[in-house]
């Protein structure tokens, strides 16, 4: 009787600690809220990815949790990464949509050497594509021999966008005689200036509704173009050194609309938000929100994302130092 | 013509009327909340509008875009308190006249403005359809800078009653508004190496504290919003829209000053509003000064700032380049069901384009008309007791702030920004005159830089740039003529040895930012902020002069013109009490959202302090606390929800 009670009691106790163990199993990786920060402000392409992720992404994670986005803008999404670098919890409830560009932004910007990119933890990222330099046919800047040896004005929004970065690039790889124009209000109000004349063209873009338009011409590439008609304007760089610092700048394009997670975030929760943002990126009522949105699916994985960056970050000081110097 | 009736059948259907009206009510309810503004809201609603089609999707967006400027007026009016940034303006008189019994004047006079503006502004974009992309390329950015400079000399008519101060405070808000990381060099400016200071000072906090809180301190004082028993009536609401129709031409002046700079991209509702209450104020015409409860004060900005929503769709409809920042997200929208902005919607979804117009129009309609149905029940607020009604407002005021960046910091600026408010409402420096400064600051700066850069010193000389700086130097030129005339005439001044402390605080503060200007930045990121800082140093050190010389000899007369527009009036009784007390409670509830969160604190503070403030029962303050919390938690974390960061309190339970 005393043996019975002992071995029910020992199944219970087993039963329980069996329980208990497979739910502490489940609970590591279960998501109960998640929130998606955005480091633009809303209406934005960054905010309007984070809102589409957000819808489809919970359905993927253990536990289905519900997804809010919120907007944190700041510094071209430095702000953003920064407060995810210091402060952001790491348990898997907060994840951040950052600019590609974070990853280099110490090199770029000593003033942010303050910042280990390696320790951002990479969930994967949306779009891998390359980006433009296209001119209003206007312009009379149709080649690129014009290109480089005219004189007139590029359009960018602010010193820390792709629309800047790379026309920085551009002039300074080819030693083109171009000025850029800062200060306008992203790529809708650059597109007009040159639609006004003001000025002549735009650089860093990826937009197919203005390169299939009749009044531009595409200039160059930065990446590969996806039929190859466009020449690549890193090859005409001619220095090495220069040239392996244009690749290291241009490779954040393979890695466009990234998702990250705080630095010391839990392996098996990295991975499971890594295997369902990988899952998600194939599910059929995901890429159809996708294109509803002309949203470009082209998905790079967290590990991935994780290689690329240390293989870029791991070039010879000169090649940052010439990194520097050609997107001043 | 077979255009508009198409577009009037697809959206007489009942599913897209039912949009139409939920926008409506959606956006009147983010419009009377402080703090949350239609962009947010926008952003919100896009995602719902994946599944419908786009007559019912732009229906519902535009029709809450459409009517948050018509229900800001509602606390505006009534608690000094502008519910969204284009409402600041309409406290000034609005709310003056509230203190004077009229608030149904005041609500009748501004939906009705509101919704002739809105419709006008629908009308501009019916005409502007054949004509808006020549339209659109004819403006080039050097004529932005102009519309810009030309706005910033309204300042001029907005300086008050001692037009130095005015300058110097205009001068203020600029300098204000250069915080943060700047457009051109991409340096931090002032930021103090703050992370939350990038992006600058975020206007409707800044509006919060400047025209919010000071207007607590004397609502506290007085006991409620208006001193006399008079009960409100719709008489009173009658004889509001009597006014807006008597003054037809001001209200269609300033509505198409609402819908053409609603057009100019950077132009934003705050601005245009001021412009549009400096326009109204140049002609007072009979009735009590600007600033003290002129029914036309509160006509021209409501007119102006519903305008707005047509005039801004032109610039987004024809090209895709939003015309203010809730037109951003609209964007998204049109990307969402297949609409390409430009040539095809104004030929294959030219019916669209239409349905758009009669959405902004029949929306300002509906708003307005809900609205002045409401505004009996909410004129007797002005009679509730201020032991009640502050610790409300506080309440909204405070979690509004606190909801735009969840950050201790925003509780702060609030606060301080307050503090700088009530200074400047006591001594009569304007705060209009500062809030005009600090939303063109950044427009007129990047907008000069975009026109030096692309054609150096050239753009001087094309015509319309010309006309627009004539204009502003011409009304500079006029204004300070009559100053000169006014000089000697001295009305009511306030206090010399607090003046002649701010006068000097703002000196130093001048002095200081031009030469951490001059030392720090380079030269594109230094130039604006040492010319404004230049001006502030030289204005504030000649007012406080002239407050030195006033205090020495008390028998001199300083520059003051009695009759000109002015905010002023000296104030009775323990300002100084009120102002303290008002401070208090806002860091009192500040400390208890951190501790505990924005529910429970709700709770607590608004029973707390309506205890404290002199309610003799127990069941009034704790039925109104869970009124309040209730009305916090449906807006903040039903109908918009976020992540609140983790109270201290329960973040300190939490660990082991």
């Amino acid at each position: 009787m005393g043996l019975e009670i002992t071995a029910r009691l020992r199944a219970f106790l087993f039963a329980v600690s069996l329980a208990v163990a497979v739910g502490q199993q489940a609970q590591a990786v279960e998501f109960k809220a998640l929130t998606i920060k955005v480091g633009y402000g809303a209406g934005g392409g960054y905010d309007q990815s984070s809102r589409l992720i957000a819808r489809h992404l919970g359905r993927f994670l253990p536990g289905n949790p519900g997804i809010v986005v919120q907007n944190v803008p700041g510094g071209g999404s430095l702000k953003l990464t920064k407060m995810l670098l210091s402060s952001e919890p790491a348990d898997g409830s907060v994840v951040a949509a950052i600019s590609e560009a974070m990853f280099y932004a110490p090199i770029l910007d000593p003033k942010n050497a303050n910042f280990d990119p390696h320790a951002l933890r990479w969930i994967g990222s949306l779009v891998d594509d390359a980006a433009y330099c296209l001119t209003s046919k206007s312009s009379g800047i149709d080649t690129m021999d014009k290109f480089v040896h005219s004189d007139f004005l590029i359009g960018s929004s602010g010193k820390s966008s792709s629309t800047y970065v790379f026309a920085a690039l551009a002039r300074n790889g080819v030693k083109a005689k171009f000025n850029i124009v800062t200060g306008f209000d992203g790529t809708a109000d650059i597109e007009l200036a040159m639609q006004r004349g003001e000025i002549a063209g735009v650089c860093g873009v990826q937009n197919y509704v203005l390169r299939a338009s009749p009044d531009i011409n595409t200039i160059g590439v930065f990446g590969r173009s996806a039929d190859g008609s466009a020449p690549s304007i890193a090859d005409s760089i001619v220095d090495p050194t220069e040239r392996q610092a244009a690749d290291l700048i241009q490779s954040s394009l393979h890695i466009h609309h990234p998702l990250v997670a705080p630095p010391g975030t839990p392996k098996e929760t990295l991975d499971a938000l890594r295997k369902a943002y990988s899952e998600m990126t194939k599910d059929p009522a995901f890429l159809a929100d996708a294109q509803k949105l002309e949203q470009i699916v082209a998905p790079t994985s967290g590990e991935a994302i994780d290689r690329l960056v240390t293989e870029q970050l791991k070039a010879a000081p000169e090649v940052f130092e010439a990194a520097r110097n050609l997107v001043k | 013509m077979d255009l508009i009736l198409t577009a009037i059948a697809e959206m007489a259907q009942p599913f897209r009327m039912l949009m139409l009206v939920t926008g409506v009510f959606a956006g009147l309810v983010v419009g009377v909340v402080p703090g949350v503004g239609g962009l947010f809201a926008m952003a919100l609603l896009i995602p719902m509008t994946y599944g419908m089609d786009p007559y019912a999707a732009f229906a519902l967006l535009l029709g809450m875009g459409s009517v948050t400027t018509t229900s800001d007026t509602i606390p505006a009016i009534l608690f000094g308190v502008p519910g969204s940034v284009g409402a600041a303006a309409t406290v000034l008189d609005g709310h003056a006249m509230a203190k004077k019994g009229e608030a149904a004047r005041a609500f009748g006079a501004s939906y009705s403005a509101s919704m002739i503006g809105g419709v006008f502004g629908a009308l501009v974009l019916a005409l502007a359809i054949p004509v808006m992309r020549p339209l659109v390329l004819y403006l080039k950015t050097p004529d932005f800078f102009a519309i810009c400079a030309f706005g910033l000399s309204i300042v001029a008519i907005l300086a008050g009653s001692q037009p130095l101060k005015g300058l110097a405070a205009a001068m203020l808000g600029m300098l204000a508004s250069f915080v943060g990381i700047d457009q051109i060099a991409g340096v931090e400016r002032w930021s103090f190496g703050q992370i939350y200071l990038w992006d600058g000072l975020p206007v409707s906090l800044v509006f919060l504290g400047l025209f919010g809180l000071p207007e607590l301190a004397s609502l506290l004082l007085r006991g409620s919003i208006q001193g006399s028993a008079e009960r409100p009536s719709y008489a009173g609401m009658r004889q509001g829209i009597l006014d807006t129709l008597r003054e037809w031409p001001l209200v269609l002046r300033c509505s198409a000053i609402g819908s053409l700079l609603g057009a100019v991209p950077g132009i934003g509702i705050a601005v245009l509003d001021w412009i549009a209450y400096g326009h109204a104020s140049r002609r007072p015409g009979s009735g009590p000064k600007f600033g003290q409860g002129n029914v036309r004060g509160v006509i021209a900005p409501e007119s102006a700032n519903n305008a707005k929503e047509g005039g801004a769709l032109i610039p987004t409809i024809a090209f895709g380049v939003p015309g203010s920042a809730s037109m951003s997200i609209l964007l998204g929208a049109f990307v969402v069901h297949g609409l390409v902005p430009g040539p095809e919607m104004l030929g294959k979804n030219a019916a669209i384009t239409v349905s758009m117009v009669l959405s902004v129009a029949v929306a300002n309609i509906v708003g307005a008309v809900t609205c002045l149905m409401l505004t009996r029940q909410l004129a007797r607020i002005a009679q509730v007791s201020a032991s009640i009604l502050v610790p409300l407002v506080v309440t909204f005021i405070v979690i509004g702030a606190y909801q735009t960046n969840m950050s201790a910091f925003d509780f702060l600026l609030v606060i301080l920004v307050g503090a700088v408010g009530m200074a400047m409402k006591e001594l009569n420096w304007p705060r209009s005159a500062f809030s005009l400064g600090f939303v063109l600051g950044p427009a007129l700066e990047n907008y000069f830089f975009l026109a030096y850069q692309i054609s150096g010193w050239s753009w001087l000389k094309q015509p319309l740039v010309l006309v627009l700086l004539g204009l502003a130097v011409a009304g500079v030129v006029r204004q300070t003529l009559s100053w000169i005339r006014a000089r000697g005439r001295a009305g009511a001044l306030p206090l010399a040895l607090p003046d002649i402390a701010m006068g000097a605080i703002l000196t130093v503060l001048g002095i200081a930012a031009l030469v951490t200007a001059a030392a720090g930045f380079p030269f594109e990121a230094a130039i604006f902020p040492i010319i404004t800082a230049s001006f502030l140093t030289l204005f504030s050190l000649l007012t406080t002069v002239q407050t030195v010389w006033r205090w020495r000899s008390p028998t001199a007369i300083a520059v003051a013109a009695p009759e000109a527009a002015g905010e002023w009036q000296p104030s009775g009784g323990p300002v100084m009490k009120g102002n303290i007390a008002v401070i208090g409670l806002c860091l009192a509830l500040a400390a208890l959202v951190l501790l505990t969160g924005h529910l429970a604190a709700t709770f607590v503070f608004v029973a707390g302090s309506i205890v404290a403030l002199g309610s003799r029962s127990l069941k009034t303050p704790l039925a109104v606390a869970a009124g309040a919390t209730l009305a916090i938690y449906a807006l903040f974390d039903l109908l918009a929800s976020q992540p609140w960061p983790t109270p201290w309190l329960a973040a300190l339970l939490r660990l082991p």
